[in-house]
Parts: C-alpha cells; sequence; structure tokens
C-alpha cells in the first residue's frame, strides 16, 4: 500500500533523510519511531505531499505521490504534527470545509461530519470556535480532519499528544477499529502505545532506517532474558558464584541487587541462581525475570548507534 | 463526457470551498470593518467637496451652457471619487490578501491544502476569489454615492457604469498582485508592503521606462503594457475591447505566476 524507496531529503547542507526505503501493506498498523530530529516528521510530509524529496520514490497505492498527486491524496488522511486548525472558525464548519476541499460527496457531508464527531468525542464541542478550545479538544479536532474523506490511508504524526489518559484509550481504540480497513502509519514517543495497537515498527535514527519489523519478531531478534535477585547480605563471594554458574553472561552488583544478563540457549538458570542464592546464606528475598519491552530495544538501538542528534 | 462533466463539478466545488472559508474569515475580521468605515470617511469627504465645487460651477455658467454641460457631473463629481477609490485600493487590497498564504504557512495550516486532492492552481483560484469578493463588497458600497446622486441629478448612466466596469477590472489586477505578494512571504507585514510596492509600481512604471529606449517596437509595447492608459478609457465612457482583454491576460498571467510560485513552495 505504501512503498516509500531510497528517500533522501536535505535541508540546506543538512541531511535529514539518507535513503530510507520501507513499504506497508494494505490494512496494516505500523509504529513509526525515532528520538527526536530523527526525520519522521520529515519522512511523513513527504508521503503526504507537502514536501518534495531531494531524491527517492513515495508511493500509495502503487502510484507516485508526485506524479499522481490528486488520486494519491483522495485516498489520505493526514494529522501534521502541529494540527491544522484556524481560530476563527467553528469546529463543525471547519469539518465541513475540510470534507468539501477533499471532495466527500455533497449529499454525504453531513453525515460524514456527525459520524466524525462522534468517533473522536466532540460531540460538547462542535458548534465551538477552534481558538477557544483545550489542547486536547484541538488535537482531537486534528484527529477528526483526518478522518473526513474516510481514508485508505492514514499518517498520523504524534496523534495522542496532549490527550487525557481516557481519550488516548479512546484513539487507541480507534486506531483498533482502523485495522485491517485502513492502512495507518503512527508516530509516536509513547511506546506503550506502539506495543498495542500496532504489529509492526519502523525505527528511524538519524534520518536512516535503523530497524523495521514485526513487533513479536523484534521481541526475539533481541532475545536476551535478564534476571535480578535481591538478596539480604550481599557478598563478594556470591558475586563470583553466580558469575561461575552455567548460562550467565554478565553480574552487576547494585547494592544488594544482582542483576545477571543470561545467554539465550540457557535453560532452568532460574532454577540455578535460586538455589545458589539460597545455599549461600545470603538471605533470599526476591527473584524477577525481566523481559525486554520496546523501550529497551529502542534505548538499545538509538545508543548503539551513536547519539542523538 | 458524463465523467468529465462530473469531474468538473468536483473541481468547481472545491475551489467554492476555499472562496467561501477565505471569504469569511477576511470579512468576519475586524480589520474589514475598519478599513470600509475609514474609506467612507474619505469618499464621503471626497464626495462632498466635490459636489460643493460643481454646484456653484454651474451656478456661475450661463443656463445653457449648464443644461448641455449635464453630463459633466461625471468630471467634477465622480471623477474625483473614482480617483479616491482607486487611491485607497492600491492600500486596502494588499490589506485584504495578506492572510490568504501567509498566515496558512506561519500556522503550519497549508499542510492541509498541500494534502488534500487540491491543484496549486485550484489553490490561488480560490484564494484570488475570495479576496476579490471582498474587494467587491468595497466598490459596491463607493457604488452607492453615484446612486445617491442619481437621486437628485440626472445624467447619463454609461460613463459612470463603465467606469466602474474598469475599476472592477483595475480591482482583479491589484488582487492578482495581492495574492502573489502573500504567497512570496510568510510574514504578514511584508507581504502587505510587497503588495502595496506592486500595485504602486504598476502606476509609476510606464512613466519610467517609457524613455529608456526609442524603438518604436519598444514604446508601442510600454504604451500596451501602460495600465493606468487602460483605465482611463473606461474612465472616459470608452469601452476598448482591446483594454479589455488586457486587463483579462494581465490577471491570467498574475494567477499563473503564482500558481508557480506555490508550486515552487511545494517542492521546496
Ligand atoms: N524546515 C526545515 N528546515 C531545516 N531543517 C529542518 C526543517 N525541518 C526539519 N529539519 C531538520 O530535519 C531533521 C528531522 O526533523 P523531523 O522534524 O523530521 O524530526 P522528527 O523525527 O519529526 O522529530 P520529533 O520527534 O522531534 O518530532 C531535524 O534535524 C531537523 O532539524
Ligand atoms: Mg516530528
Amino acid at each position: 500500500m505504501i512503498r516509500v524507496q531510497n528517500l533522501t531529503k536535505k535541508y540546506g547542507d543538512r541531511l535529514a533523510l539518507d535513503q530510507v526505503s520501507f513499504s506497508v501493506a494494505g490494512g496494516e498498523v505500523v509504529g513509526f519511531l525515532g528520538p527526536n530530529g530523527a526525520g519522521k516528521t520529515t519522512t511523513m510530509r513527504i508521503l503526504t505531499g507537502c514536501l518534495a524529496p531531494t531524491s527517492g520514490t513515495a508511493e500509495i497505492d502503487g502510484k507516485d505521490v508526485f506524479e499522481y498527486p490528486v488520486q494519491t491524496k483522495e485516498k489520505l488522511g493526514y494529522l501534521p504534527e502541529i494540527p491544522p486548525l484556524y481560530g476563527d472558525m467553528y469546529v463543525e464548519d471547519y469539518l465541513k470545509y475540510v470534507g468539501q476541499i477533499k471532495r466527500c460527496p455533497a449529499r454525504q457531508l453531513k453525515d460524514q461530519v456527525d459520524s466524525c464527531v462522534k468517533k473522536t468525542g466532540l460531540s460538547q464541542v462542535r458548534s465551538r470556535l477552534i481558538q477557544n478550545l483545550s489542547k486536547g479538544y484541538r488535537q482531537r479536532v486534528g484527529i477528526a480532519q483526518a478522518l473526513m474523506n474516510n481514508p485508505d490511508v492514514l499518517i498520523l504524526d504524534e496523534p495522542t499528544v496532549g490527550l487525557d489518559p481516557a481519550q488516548v484509550i479512546e484513539i487507541r481504540g480507534l486506531i483498533g477499529d482502523l485495522k485491517h480497513h485502513h492502512t495507518v502509519i503512527l508516530s509516536t514517543h509513547i511506546l506503550s502505545e506502539v506495543e498495542a495497537n500496532c504489529e509492526r515498527v519502523i525505527i528511524i535514527h538519524q534520518g536512516k532506517v535503523a530497524v523495521t519489523g514485526e513487533l513479536s519478531e523484534l521481541r526475539q531478534k533481541m532475545h536476551q532474558k535478564s534476571l535480578s535477585v535481591r538478596v539480604e547480605q550481599p557478598s563478594s563471594q556470591l558475586l563470583s558464584q553466580l558469575q561461575a554458574l552455567d548460562g550467565v553472561k554478565e553480574v552487576q552488583d547494585e547494592r544488594g541487587i544482582y542483576n545477571i544478563s543470561v545467554s539465550a540457549e540457557a535453560s532452568n538458570v532460574n532454577d540455578l541462581v535460586a538455589r545458589t542464592v539460597i545455599d549461600s546464606g545470603a538471605g533470599f528475598l526476591e527473584l524477577k525475570e525481566n523481559k525486554f519491552n520496546l523501550e529497551d530495544i529502542f534505548i538499545h538501538i538509538t545508543r548503539s548507534q551513536g547519539g542523538g542528534s | 463526457m458524463q465523467v468529465m462533466f462530473n469531474n468538473l463539478g468536483v473541481y468547481v466545488r472545491q475551489i467554492m470551498a476555499l472562496t467561501k472559508k477565505d471569504f469569511f474569515q477576511i470579512i468576519s475580521s475586524p480589520m474589514f470593518f475598519i478599513i470600509l468605515g475609514v474609506s467612507c470617511f474619505f469618499w464621503s469627504f471626497v464626495y462632498v467637496r466635490s459636489l460643493i465645487v460643481f454646484a456653484s460651477e454651474s451656478m456661475a455658467m450661463p443656463v445653457q451652457m449648464a443644461q448641455e454641460g449635464g453630463m459633466n457631473i461625471h468630471y467634477y463629481v465622480f471623477f474625483p471619487l473614482l480617483a479616491q477609490v482607486n487611491l485607497l485600493l492600491l492600500f486596502i487590497v494588499p490589506a485584504l490578501t495578506m492572510r490568504l498564504f501567509s498566515e496558512e504557512r506561519k500556522l503550519q495550516t497549508f499542510d492541509l491544502l498541500m494534502s488534500s486532492p487540491l491543484t496549486s492552481a485550484q489553490i490561488v483560484i480560490g484564494k484570488f476569489c475570495s479576496a476579490y469578493k471582498c474587494s467587491f463588497i468595497i466598490i459596491s458600497v463607493s457604488f452607492i454615492y453615484i446612486l445617491i446622486t442619481s437621486l437628485f441629478a440626472d445624467f447619463n448612466w454609461t460613463m459612470p457604469f463603465l467606469s466602474y466596469l474598469g475599476l472592477l477590472l483595475l480591482t482583479a489586477v491589484y488582487v492578482s498582485l495581492g495574492v502573489l505578494a502573500s504567497a512570496l512571504s510568510s510574514s504578514l507585514v511584508l507581504s502587505t508592503i510587497l503588495g502595496v510596492v506592486f500595485n504602486v509600481f504598476i502606476w509609476i512604471i510606464t512613466n519610467q521606462i517609457k524613455d529608456i529606449s526609442s524603438n518604436p517596437i519598444f514604446s508601442e509595447l510600454v504604451e500596451y503594457l501602460n495600465i493606468p492608459m487602460h483605465f482611463e478609457q473606461f474612465v472616459m465612457g470608452k469601452f476598448v475591447i482591446s483594454s479589455f482583454c488586457f486587463f483579462i491576460i494581465i490577471v491570467t498571467f498574475l494567477i499563473f505566476l503564482t500558481v508557480k510560485v506555490i508550486d515552487i513552495l511545494r517542492w521546496r
């Protein structure tokens, strides 16, 4: 559905995107991750035809975004980083206006406004001026705007910024509903959001695609278990005992808590560790298994490739 | 055929939506009413003064001369009024057009237009029409003075009508220059100043460049590009088809130029 090939963007001398390539299949929900200044917004603006790449191509539904701008944009909903709102318009008029310029058929316009208002929880504020809305409500208007033409492809740049937790869950549910019928790319800094919504992530760092893959696959690739053991009386003797165990790669002592890295192949390490600690008589308090989450993956990738920009 | 017709309908409806939004944004701003109020103040002043001058002059004339000079109300009263309306439009129009593109770019709402299925031409035409509608309202208000005059004086309607046609055509040039100025800068102040400079420029340019070369083709060209001259044709009550075409061509060209500027913005 979306295919990006060798996308490069230079702002003057500054290289913002460097040979970015990825593709997204129809019906997929993809999380677009990266530290500040990685080039997420730049990529999205190119995809939506707001910005031209220095080189490379972007395709939506097999059509180049710059060769067939009107056809591709007809299928597109875009929520920019800063919601494109006019403060001196009423919410309802604004949504109508967006529907009209996005070629929503005149007969369906009213129903479409109603359904978008309902989906984004705007019913109470639909007849208010946009400039008088709170930030969260403005963000919702921005999301409603992106949905006005029933887009096949939805590109959301940090959609849940400024929303309250209840609304975050609602928007998450909304994106969940869009799954399978729509293709969604969303950028965010909230990693739990990606874990909740997306099957796939694209992590981009310093203008390059660092990692792309299924979330579950990624976890596997990163698979590296670690254990934390808390004891009453830590001792250097216990430390060396733990280090000597089969399958243990490294042990770090953090004031009574031993963080143990375990090699992927090893089995029953938990059992061994527990037994060693109990036998040593140091006073066993707690044994915890740490699973790597997206945050660790994210930190690992962005660190290992040099500091942020 | 049916498909093409439908497409055209969609195309036009999008432009109308753009126009409507910008039109309401301009006329609902306090600035619009301030402009209208200040303009009316100036126009009333000029109108009353020239009416007094006209009255005293025709009083001094022999009866017979005054009768055949009935049409002179155009020169004595409408002419100064038109000059005043024109003078104010030089500054009003850039104030109306300044926000069309500048503000969209500054507030980053331009991405909405860019990511919508709109061509650059649709965007520019939509914005042009909205500012033109607003200018039309202002010009219509100035026409009230002519209507009031008709309550107590008999005159030939041809000249005022043609003058106003000329004014509407000239304003189309101002508006297209203002839209261009707005597209060139994302600062409201700069685009207003740029618009005024453009407008003043077209009034002085012909006098400045006509002495550059004595080449007959050059002077012919300069003569044809002389916007004040074309406007005067209409004010004098002459409908010259080439002048009419001239305005249409200039406006089309300026809109085309603005479309190119927007395309460049897209590609930057
Ligand atoms: N208009 C511009 N002119 C010059 N440089 C720009 C421009 N826009 C972005 N950049 C640069 O391009 C790089 C990528 O920016 P981009 O906005 O795409 O990052 P991002 O991933 O969206 O970051 P964030 O998470 O903060 O939103 C940054 O280094 C930024 O400084
Ligand atoms: Mg961003």
